[in-house]
């Protein structure tokens, strides 16, 4: 079980934080079976990002394909799942309080992702993972380290499983 | 520095040379505010030269993430990770 060891305020803060980043999206309510509210969102984020740690990542330069990558992933439609979306404000120096967390039903991503597409220019940030997170794709934006890979323009980290 | 909204005068809370990184590489990290007053934390990285850049440069952008320790998600080499498209500045 993952602790925070946040005070109620903070708890609060970070909650209202997340709750407005959902907010500014504008998405039609209908599209999310339930918000998930911080800090159970954060818990399910670390668990999502624990496991696709675990996983063989792919990178590749620049996240023109990011969407592509997302769409082309295959969801089995009798699942939920939980898509974690970009958000548009800055983070707020805890681990993705950043992005809103939301459940929706598999016959609903499609036209949801294309819809957030019209709305983020740049994500930084997607996953979708079946609702017992047996299977999902988590897809990272970040600059490159020269080190590691050859240059410091924008990377996009893929895991699937 | 100011063109990723930090103070000349501000003063870093961390930083590190990480220990698998080549010689000349350093990180900083730095607390803004931003929108909304909200706290961010800004990474200042120094560069060695590199296919992108003739000259050594400095970084300057947002974390990328914060891990519960407070401190931005790193790389296998140990460096902090930030987000794509930040300030850069060369210097001879």
């Amino acid at each position: 079980m993952i602790e925070f060891n946040l005070t109620k305020t903070q708890e609060k803060k970070f909650a209202l934080m997340q709750r407005m980043n959902f907010e500014r999206l504008s998405l039609d309510p209908s599209f999310a079976l339930g918000v998930i509210e911080f800090p159970e969102s954060s818990i399910l984020l670390q668990k999502i990002s624990d496991i696709a740690n675990s996983k063989n990542n792919s990178e590749v330069q620049g996240r023109e394909r990011l969407f592509e990558y997302l769409l082309n992933f295959s969801i089995n439609q009798d699942e939920a799942y939980f898509l974690i979306l970009p958000g548009l404000l800055p983070q707020n120096g805890f681990t993705y309080t950043k992005y809103p967390a939301i459940k929706v039903d598999a016959k609903k991503i499609h036209p949801l992702l294309n819809l957030v597409r019209g709305k983020i220019a740049e994500p930084d940030y997607f996953s979708l993972v079946s609702e017992k997170l047996e299977h999902g794709i988590v897809l990272d934006v970040y600059a490159g380290n020269p080190e590691l890979h050859g240059t410091d323009k924008e990377i996009l980290q893929i895991a699937t499983w | 520095m100011r063109r990723a909204g930090i103070a000349t005068s501000s003063m870093p809370f961390a930083q590190r040379t990480p220990p698998k990184t080549t010689s000349g590489f350093e990180q900083y990290l730095y607390k803004t505010t931003g929108e909304g007053g909200r706290e961010r934390t800004m990474v200042v990285s120094h560069h060695e030269p590199d296919s992108d850049h003739a000259c050594a440069h400095w970084h300057a952008a947002e974390a990328k993430t914060i891990d519960s320790n407070g401190l931005p998600s790193t790389f296998s080499n140990g460096a902090w990770k930030y987000q794509a498209n930040g300030s850069v500045v060369e210097h001879k």
